[in-house]
């Protein structure tokens, strides 16, 4: 898998919000970083180089969703509840 | 994690349903060729001697060679749900080089073997053209947004492969809609047979069994034997002087070739194999370069349905099982004989699931804010479908119009169709270049979305050049200020004017949110 697509939901509480991190379910994780490394191109309006990538915490991960830190959504110029695209 | 052969299925019950796929798609193919070229009085031997053994080993080639890239596949990743790519005669570019180039050069009074060579010589040349997208493949999918791919593949699959597969499952009910309906139940609906007998395969042999009670296939064995591989590279060098006069319709219908396997391959990878696209088409390129040197006449592609047959559970070895039975069928004359007892509603469920899935991906594989872009990525190929129907049915009256309606026009039927209400000029303008068309609008929808007015702007630049020397919105090449295509040229320079402006001037003109959602 080279891209996937997912819904990026609020970050979670407590993380510095200045970390271009990442968070997805951990198939995707797996798949991405035997692919892309540790980091990834994420897609929204803007592009985003070079994000880390980490699992979703376990109670989302049944969810079908992203979380990312407030740095990386301004990047991306999206909102909550908007698609990315994961390179 | 690599995988050793020995822990590699090498055949899975899935590929039953691929070779179904391929190989009877192919088939109804061959019969469409055969049937053209039997109507300006090409021989037998010529076409089951020369044209359909060419073309098989081509389609041979391409389905060893699709198998090996997805054995690479599979040992690189690990996974044992690799499906190979599925290979074919790419069905427009089959009707553009029977209608576009071959027809007239029966028309201008080549005789059956020189306009053959002339043919050969064309696909050789398309082959090279194919194989010259293999470098700029990569790159045009880096630039083009994956709605854009997705979009068109869904277009294409939309407007031709579930349609056709419809109408003829509704051209005979009774012996249609069983057909279908079993083939339905199993692939969408999950409901499999004990011991996993694929419904794909289940529906197929059923619709033959169900044909021939109802009487409508009869078994003809008279095209059974031994044929001859015939190796051309002479009559393609040959060929090429009558050629050149169609280098304006080869060039680009070949660029819509490779985009077309560019697009067929994003469509795999979005299913989760992820093939090198600039590899697939060198080597859809070489392959259909082959093809021609042994007499074929059409140009190879990947084919459309990836999604489907990795859904369906098919593998890998489907690919080369295919490759073998094109050969084996050519080289033994029994292309005739299956053009007796398939009816076309057994290849039309596959054509019909296919398409539903590439629908289905393009909605789901993409962010809901491009959906717009999806949208607009359709209308470029109704309108192709919409002109060619319209084309074939006043055709079948006597009626030919290909050359007359243009934007220029004063033919007394484009003038009636104006006066009538039709938009024609609209239908007959974005039909040509739909995949391009296609491809751009979506690509602008996806960047006015995304708020980059500026990439919109460029994108209307290119599309303007591409208007300009005639390879969208013409129905061939062509330069100058009088053309069909020179006021789309200008319409889209405009258009980028306007994307600049709004981009250099939004911050102090305009209150532009973040978010909009449009629906």
């Amino acid at each position: 898998m080279d891209v996937k697509c997912v819904r990026v939901l609020r970050p979670y509480e407590g993380v510095d919000s200045s970390e271009r991190v990442i968070y997805i379910d951990e198939d995707a994780k797996y798949s991405l970083i035997r692919e892309w490394g540790s980091k990834v191109m994420v897609r929204g309006r803007f592009d985003a180089k070079d994000v880390v990538i980490r699992p979703l915490k376990e109670f989302d991960q049944q969810g079908f969703i992203a979380r990312a830190s407030q740095t990386v959504i301004d990047e991306l110029y999206i909102e909550y509840g908007e698609e990315v695209q994961l390179i | 994690m690599n995988v050793s052969l020995n822990q590699r299925s090498w055949f899975r019950s899935g590929d039953i349903g691929g070779i179904v796929y391929s190989y009877f798609g192919n088939i109804i193919n061959f019969i469409i060729i055969a049937f053209a070229l039997k109507g300006i009085g090409w021989p037998d031997e010529l076409i089951y001697g020369r044209v359909l053994p060419g073309l098989a080993i081509g389609l041979m080639l391409g389905g060893f060679i699709y198998a090996w890239q997805g054995y690479r596949l599979q040992k690189k990743t690990g996974r044992q749900d690799v499906t190979a790519l599925p290979s074919g005669v790419s069905t427009p570019t089959m009707f553009v080089y029977l209608y576009g180039i071959i027809y007239p050069l029966h028309y201008a009074g080549l005789d059956p073997n020189t306009a053959w060579m002339a043919a050969t010589a064309a696909c050789f040349i398309g082959g090279f053209i194919e194989m010259l997208g293999g470098f700029i493949g990569p790159f045009i999918r880096r630039v083009i947004p994956r709605v854009a791919m997705l979009g068109t593949v869904a277009g294409i699959g939309l407007v031709w492969m579930a349609t056709v597969g419809l109408f003829e499952v509704f051209h005979d009910p009774i012996l249609g809609l069983p057909v279908v309906l079993i083939a339905i139940i199993g692939l969408i609906g999950g409901y499999v047979f004990k011991k996993k007998i694929p419904m794909l395969l289940v529906s197929v042999v059923f619709g033959i069994v169900w044909a021939f009670v109802l009487g409508r296939v009869q078994v003809d064995t008279s095209t059974i034997g031994i044929v001859t591989p015939y190796f051309a590279v002479r009559e393609v060098f040959e060929g090429f002087k009558y050629i050149i006069p169609f280098l304006a319709i080869i060039i680009p219908i070949e660029v819509y070739n490779f985009i077309e396997t560019m697009d067929n391959v994003e469509s795999a990878i979005a299913a989760g194999d992820n093939y090198n696209v600039g590899q697939t088409q060198i080597i859809d390129g070489c392959v259909t370069m082959a093809s021609a040197l042994f007499g074929g006449i059409i140009p190879n592609t990947v084919w459309l349905g990836h999604a489907g047959l990795k859904k369906a559970g098919t593998g890998i070895s489907y690919s080369w099982i295919s490759g073998i039975l094109y050969g084996a069928s050519a080289f033994f004359g029994v292309y005739g004989l299956m053009n007796s007892v398939m009816p076309p509603v057994v290849a039309s469920i596959t054509f019909l699931w296919c398409a539903m899935l590439m629908v289905v991906q393009a909605t789901t594989d993409v962010p809901r804010r491009h959906g717009a872009a999806l949208a607009i990525a359709l209308v470029p190929h109704l309108a192709d479908v919409l002109y060619t129907y319209v084309r074939d049915a006043l055709g079948s009256t006597g009626v030919y119009l290909e050359e007359a309606l243009t934007m220029n026009s004063s033919d007394a039927i484009s003038q009636a169709m104006i006066e009538y209400g039709v938009a024609w000029r609209g239908i007959a303008a974005m039909r040509h270049g739909a995949i391009l068309s296609s491809i751009l609008w979506a690509t602008i929808v996806v960047f006015i979305v995304d708020r980059r007015l500026n990439k919109a702007g460029i994108a209307f630049l290119v599309a303007a050049g591409l208007a300009y020397f005639g390879f969208l919105h013409s129905p061939s090449l062509v330069v100058g200020f009088n053309t069909m295509s020179f006021p789309y040229a200008v319409g889209y320079l405009i258009c980028a004017g306007v994307c600049f402006f709004f981009h250099a001037s939004h911050k102090t003109l305009m209150d532009v949110p973040r978010r909009y959602d449009y629906v």
